[in-house]
């Protein structure tokens, strides 16, 4: 198949970006990478009257350090975060996901902007937003805000911008020195989007207890949870195995909840026992992966 | 309406629809059907191309997107050293049957090895899942991209 026609808008700046889908709404899709868009164009799952390519839009091509951290322009390209020596300094573990993405000729495209707003279950980018809590910059003719992507991102492929709105960048809040974050990916075939992510990020008080515990989990069709408030009553208590073993348990119980025990689901709860045993290995600094992965 | 294309160091102008896809373009109205099509979809990694330099789906792009870019194909003039030691480096490795995937992964490995001049064999793993072959079992591509890139190092060593 081949798309149906449209009207194209290839634009230079974010003010024009933000008139014209203020003018057009809904008929019109913005068009980044196109690594997704463009596939649902030629299957016709979707049939916009507009198209506007937003790739030259340069101000939204950044990736900065700051002090409150990572600002990352919506239209940065995966194979750029998985390259950035910035990025590799503030995220590694954002750097690394990166790398996972697609393959190399779909990271030469594809962007960050454009992954979040798909929000795609099974996707990198919007799992290492829910995991750092990452806060989007969104411009619209009403004027410019920032919003959780936790609290934008309230299904699959629902993130839910309001009318006309557009995403500028992506902060990745300042980690604290005692912070660690692993992520395990489980492809079935290469370049194909993972049957499974699990991601951890560990912060230790000053007695190598737990201070703080954020799991992610993209597995199924499900918005992947974050897994926070249920480690509550693991506070101080240092990640050793036994402690480990707990939350894997709590994490495994809590997806099968989720994704169903068919044949399907209990084979992805089976590879995210052992994943997840990997990953918090390494958040609780067993393994030298731990530090930098 | 009318579009202004540089393909392989060539301005072409080309009377496109906004939803031409530049896979499409590049074989139906350009002639240059070196850029095969297989799903479609971004999938196989047959229409690969280089846009501005780096590798891309053909099939992911529309051809308007391309004004202002310069498109690359397997035809493109003046081939590059990576070309060439890969061309030469399939020959001997026998690292083709059909023919349909190799000229996607041609073009991204032309892109690949320039960049990555020290590259081991699974970072070119890694990226050649981006192509899919359904003939070599990719041992002989694996091999001839290897050879390659050790070609290059060697001529770069002198």
């Amino acid at each position: 198949m081949k798309p149906a026609p449209f009207s194209y808008h290839r634009l230079q700046t974010v003010a024009e970006l933000v008139g014209l889908k203020a003018r057009l709404g809904d008929a019109a899709v913005i068009l980044a990478g196109g690594q997704s868009l463009v596939p649902m164009l030629t299957l016709r799952l979707s049939r916009p009257e507009h198209v506007i390519d937003v790739n030259d839009i340069v101000e939204m091509d950044h990736i900065l350090p700051e002090q409150d951290g990572l600002r990352i322009g919506a239209l940065v390209r995966h194979q750029h975060v998985a390259e950035s020596a910035v990025v590799a300094t503030h995220l590694p573990l954002l750097r690394r996901m990166a790398g996972g993405i697609g393959n190399y000729a779909v990271r030469q495209r594809g962007t960050i902007g454009g992954s979040l707003v798909l929000a795609d279950p099974a996707a990198h980018m919007p799992l290492a937003a829910l995991l750092f809590d990452a806060r989007l910059v969104l411009r619209s003719a009403r004027g410019v805000r920032t919003a959780a992507y936790r609290d934008l991102y309230r299904s699959p492929l629902n993130c839910a911008l309001d009318a006309g709105e557009v995403v500028v960048s992506v902060c990745f809040p300042r980690q604290p020195e005692a912070m660690r974050a692993v992520a395990e990916m489980f492809h079935v075939t290469a370049g194909s989007f993972p049957a499974l992510i699990c991601a951890v990020r560990l912060v230790a008080d000053a007695q190598g207890g737990l201070a703080g515990l954020t799991i992610v989990v993209a597995a199924g069709a499900v918005r992947p949870p974050v897994m926070e408030g249920m480690f509550d009553d693991l506070r101080g208590v240092r990640p050793d195995a036994a402690l480990r073993g707990e939350v894997a348990r709590r994490v495994v119980a809590h997806m099968g909840g989720l994704i169903g025990q068919d044949a399907a689901g209990r084979y992805l709860l089976s590879v995210l026992e052992g994943r997840m045993a990997v990953c918090l290995a390494g958040a609780a600094g067993d393994t030298k992966e731990g530090a930098g992965a | 309406m009318i579009i202004s294309l540089t393909v392989n160091g060539e301005v072409r102008d080309v009377a496109v629809e906004p939803h031409y896809l530049l896979s499409d373009v590049l074989r139906d109205r350009l002639d240059l059907t070196a850029t095969h099509v297989g799903c479609e979809q971004g999938i196989c990694g047959a229409c690969t191309v280089l846009v501005d330099g780096q590798s891309a789906r053909a099939c992911l792009l529309f051809a308007v997107q391309m004004e202002g870019h310069a498109v690359t194909t397997l035809e493109g003039g003046a081939p590059s050293a990576e070309l060439r030691a890969l061309r030469a480096a399939f020959h001997t490795h026998h690292a083709q049957q059909c023919g349909f995937c190799t000229p996607g992964i041609l073009m991204t490995f032309a892109a690949y090895l320039r960049d990555h001049p020290d590259c081991d064999e699974a970072g070119v793993r890694a990226v050649l899942g981006g192509n899919l072959c359904r003939c070599t079992g990719y041992g002989p591509i694996v091999r001839a991209i290897m050879a390659a890139s050790a070609a290059l190092r060697e001529v770069a060593d002198v």
